[in-house]
């Protein structure tokens, strides 16, 4: 997927990349694009114990500092709001 | 309509209370509108923890779901005292019911700074603190941690300091294991404070304990989602219940739990039904 992606990019004209996925290959998507200044929109999953906004519990790291919260400032994010998908849960929460 | 409950001066319609930082009363505004305003699930609104400066809060993940309980290790993110009086308070005005303002501080001035300053707002009418004791002239709630050999010797503790309440049970520590093996941690951060089902006896058996020892009134908490089980904490010493993880699940499960607490003082006693 990547592959196709880094060619498709390189290959020139306007782009803006809007990806779903496992947090790997989102973050392989992020690093592409912000490599090669593209704009990306990327959709991330967290666990989340309440949904609205007050348990703080499914936050992804954001550039310079701080968390936000993908259930009131996701699930979609800006990739230039990132320096990793990684942090983002790689599975289901656990029973 | 159940009975209204005094509790350390403060009149309150019933007795349920949210746990703090289960239930955010901004966010669910922003939610579900002035309904929240005009049925408010709670009898008095607990705030998440405050303290002195401004915390990110703990690398994620943050969660983890066990049997019939939730880990977390949120690591209390909040705005600190400054963005709490200057930001929070002034977006409660509607607030229909007492608020309880919950403040952490790692040093006895710390804490000292944060009673005061939160104390000094009118908005505020008692304050929840997890360690030390110092002396205020609004009610002190001191939330007691489960974590530790017998909870009613540090109940007594915070009585003999001048407290006016203790709640408990706080979450029980815990840890999850990484998928990926190897023995690390799933949290980042480290470990985390069990909640929720799970942890209803360990409430009941710690709410019992205490009472037995202290005479100031205790908010009980731990793994409610019943009227039933809001009874069975009173029945076990507790003047005020908390509802925590269960606000998760569904955040106006504490009106029907209140029904049904309603319902079971209708009704007496099973055996004297």
């Amino acid at each position: 997927v990547t592959q196709l992606l880094a060619d498709a990019l390189d290959a020139g004209g306007d782009a803006e990349v809007y990806a779903c996925g496992p947090p790997p290959m989102l973050e392989a998507v992020r690093a592409l694009c912000d490599a090669r200044g593209v704009p990306a929109q990327l959709a991330l999953e967290s666990g989340m114990a309440c949904g609205y906004g007050a348990c703080f519990g499914c936050v992804v790291p954001v550039r310079g500092g701080g968390y936000v919260r993908l259930c009131v400032d996701g699930p979609v994010l800006e990739a230039a709001q990132l320096d990793t998908c990684l942090t983002a849960d790689p599975v289901p929460t656990q029973r | 309509m159940s009975p209204p409950v005094s509790f350390c001066g403060l009149e309150l319609g019933h007795p349920l209370v949210n746990g703090s930082g289960t239930f955010d009363a901004i966010a669910a505004r922003r939610v579900f509108g002035e309904a929240i305003a005009t049925a408010f699930p709670f009898a008095a609104f607990v705030s998440k923890t405050i303290t002195l400066e401004p915390r990110h809060g703990n690398p994620p993940p943050r969660l983890y779901e066990t049997a019939g309980g939730l880990i977390n290790s949120i690591g209390l993110p909040n705005k600190g005292l400054q963005g709490y009086l200057e930001q929070d308070l002034p977006a409660l005005d509607w607030l229909p019911v007492p608020l309880i303002t919950n403040v952490m501080g790692s040093t006895a001035a710390e804490v000292s700074v944060l009673v005061e300053a939160v104390e000094a707002r009118p908005e505020v009418s008692a304050i929840e603190l997890n360690v030390s004791c110092p002396l205020t002239a609004k009610p002190l709630v001191v939330k007691l941690t489960p974590n530790t050999a017998d909870v009613s010797l540090v109940a007594q503790a915070a009585e003999a300091a001048g407290a006016d309440a203790v709640s408990l049970i706080n979450t029980l520590r815990a840890f999850a294991p990484s998928p990926g093996g190897a023995g690390g941690p799933w949290l980042g951060g480290g470990t985390g404070g069990l909640s929720g089902p799970a942890v209803r006896t360990v409430a009941l058996a710690q709410v019992r304990a205490v009472a037995a020892r202290v005479s100031i009134p205790i908010v009980g908490m731990g793994g409610v989602s019943s009227g039933r089980h809001a009874q069975d904490l009173l029945e076990a010493g507790a003047t005020l219940v908390g509802v925590g993880t269960e606000s998760f699940r569904d955040p106006l499960a504490t009106d029907r739990i209140r029904r049904q607490l309603q319902e079971i003082a209708a009704n007496g006693p099973v055996s004297a039904r």
